[in-house]
């Protein structure tokens, strides 16, 4: 485990101001793969409380700019501060402590854990996570194993998966899998969340289910910045709204500004304001 | 029964527990981890030499008839618990070459040439452990120390062997029933999600290696003050796969799975077949001995490839009253019965 801690950001303790002010702040970033540069200028702000959207066109950079935030790919050029700490360039473990988790484009559970072990995976206090305590202090975890298990469980009831509990993660559909997700983001109780599009590949009915869920989530002080292409699902949910083509922000505002807005409408709607 | 018997057959369990030990540690790595570590028998090598250049005495002391670094003359458990942390200490060089940038495929490649390479190096160092022909003379412990017949002091080591197996058993359980053990399951299946949660997978995963390597490692050190002898013969890569069928065979995660397949394979098939009447040219039972080995292999991995007894699945009871909501009810760590 790196020395290097990062301060923890929690919906508890609020470093980064009072909530509405910028949590994260993303300023400049930039990447190339080779000759393709993916994202060349991404600028903007999630204020704290809110779901921010993230759409755009497919190649636009979206999936690249949450790999970015979060650490899976180094930036070029650019920066990432989170409740006004810098985290460019940190490896992708060190910014989750930082209390900003992230989930993922295809749904990427632990297949051979069962539901509740993947919870658990999430879980924090970490206890019993070191050779040490694992070999030779058991009463020093065994404890908060009971605790977590309790709040693993309430959390399964709360997303109506309770008789999951005991399945292998890698037998469930493709949006129980999401909602896997999601629910193990939560156990680590993060300051923020990235959403790369929790309900590709959802039927609607669990698509509304997790939106009705993510709503609560931000009412409790959660806030999340989302990848989404159903706009519908967006224009529900999310406030503000940055809009990416070509790998560069173009716009930023809530749904309704962007539909008067002829860049965005030029680039992405198509002009007839679905 | 004849006493010659009974000198085999404790034989056959010393081999047996010495094989024990080395699967429970190549489990932790492999089949918990999800390390593809065809280097496993250089773990098992480095503490056999460890152990033997800590209890030979100085090359000088034999007439100098082979030539070595060390000859520490150290009395027990020193030379055991020598072997174990080199066997470790050996984890970090290797994990830094193949486990914290490799995956999958190409880690297995790295390993494999990692451990012909040690090989070469072995053989090509003669005065490091002498060279090709090894090393000899390696003392048992206790040997001479009660006065006991041969058969006694093989009880003796039957013994120890036996202590060094609970051992073993006690790191590697409590390790697989720990969170650590479940991050380790996490980390096999999706090392992203794992960082994605706040946890170092690389840190993890070396943390497998340097005990699964100990337990190799002390697994190595019992072997050679067993047959008193270690050279570059002794480990050649091949032997990695005897312990991954063993692992195949038994079943990965779980440690009645390692121990089954010890009995199986290394004790079944190879030791199984040495009084075989012989048959063919000489040499000949040794290497069918291997497209046996191999075979088992491939049919396990196409008809069963969880092993006779499968990794099982943790679960967790809660009640189902929907009144006591989150309150787990009788919340035990049992685990049921394979699906």
């Amino acid at each position: 485990m790196s020395a290097r801690a990062v301060p923890a950001a929690t919906a508890r303790d609020d470093p980064g101001g009072a909530a509405g002010g910028p949590l994260l702040e993303v300023e400049g970033l930039a990447v190339h793969f080779g000759g393709v540069q993916a994202v060349s200028d991404a600028t903007f702000t999630v204020r704290s409380g809110t779901i921010t959207g993230l759409i755009g066109p497919n190649g636009a950079g979206k999936s690249t700019v949450i790999n970015l935030v979060s650490g899976r790919t180094r930036p070029s050029r650019g920066a990432v501060r989170f409740a006004g700490v810098d985290l460019t360039g940190r490896p992708t473990h060190e910014i989750a402590r930082a209390g900003l988790v992230r989930t993922f484009q295809h749904a990427n559970v632990f297949a051979r854990l069962t539901v509740l072990e993947n919870l658990l995976v999430g879980a924090s206090p970490w206890r019993g996570e070191r050779l040490v305590q694992a070999i030779w202090r058991k009463s020093s975890w065994r404890g908060a194993e009971a605790e977590l298990a309790g709040r693993a469980y309430a959390l399964l009831q709360r997303f109506g998966l309770e008789g999951l509990a005991n399945e292998y993660a890698g037998a469930l559909s493709g949006g129980q899998k999401r909602l896997v997700e999601v629910m193990r983001a939560l156990m680590a109780s993060p300051r923020m969340l990235l959403l790369d599009e929790p309900m590709a590949g959802v039927n609607p009915s669990l698509a509304m289910s997790i939106a009705d869920r993510l709503e609560e989530l931000r009412d409790e002080g959660v806030t999340m910045l989302m990848v989404e292409h159903e706009l519908r699902l967006v224009e529900r949910l999310c406030d503000p709204v940055v809009v990416m083509a070509r790998g560069r922000v173009l716009a930023e505002g809530s749904m309704e500004e962007l539909q008067r807005n002829k860049d965005v409408l030029d680039a992405y709607l198509g002009g007839d304001g679905a | 029964m004849s006493s010659g018997v009974l000198y085999y057959l404790s034989g056959l369990a010393i081999l047996l527990g010495i094989n024990v030990i080395a699967i429970w540690g190549l489990d932790l790595q492999f089949g918990l981890a999800g390390i593809n570590n065809f280097a496993f028998v250089v773990f098992q090598a480095s503490g056999a030499y460890a152990a033997a250049l800590l209890a030979l005495k100085p090359a000088s002391a034999y007439g100098s008839f082979e030539t070595y670094i060390g000859g520490w003359n150290l009395p027990f458990p020193l030379p055991l618990v020598g072997a174990a942390a080199v066997g470790g200490l050996v984890a970090v060089p290797i994990g830094l070459v193949a486990v914290r940038r490799l995956r999958g495929d190409y880690q297995a490649m790295a390993m494999l040439v990692l451990s012909l390479i040690a090989t070469g190096f072995a053989e090509a160092q003669t005065g490091l452990v002498n060279g090709p022909t090894g090393l000899a003379l390696i003392p048992r412990p206790f040997a001479g120390a009660f006065h006991l017949s041969p058969l006694g002091e093989q009880w003796v080591f039957l013994g120890l062997t036996a202590v060094c197996c609970a051992v073993a058993w006690w790191v590697a359980r409590g390790i697989s029933r720990s969170p650590l053990g479940r991050l380790l399951r996490a980390v096999r299946d999706s090392e992203s999600a794992v960082s994605a949660l706040g946890r170092d997978p690389q840190a993890l995963r070396m943390t497998a290696l340097v005990v699964g390597g100990a337990l190799a490692g002390l697994s190595g050190g019992l072997l050679v003050e067993y047959v008193n002898a270690w050279g570059p013969a002794s480990w050649l890569y091949p032997e990695t796969f005897l312990f991954f069928t063993a692992l195949v065979v038994g079943g990965r995660g779980n440690l009645a799975g390692g121990a089954l397949g010890a009995l199986l394979v290394p004790i079944g098939i190879v030791e199984g077949t040495r009084y075989l009447p012989s048959f063919g040219y000489p040499g000949l039972i040794d290497s069918l001995d291997w497209v046996v080995i191999g075979l088992v292999m491939l049919v396990f991995l196409w008809f069963r490839p969880l092993g006779l007894f499968p990794e099982r699945k943790r679960v967790v009871r809660f009640g189902d009253a929907p009144a006591r909501r989150g309150a787990p009810v009788a919340m035990s760590a049992r685990r049921a019965e394979t699906p």
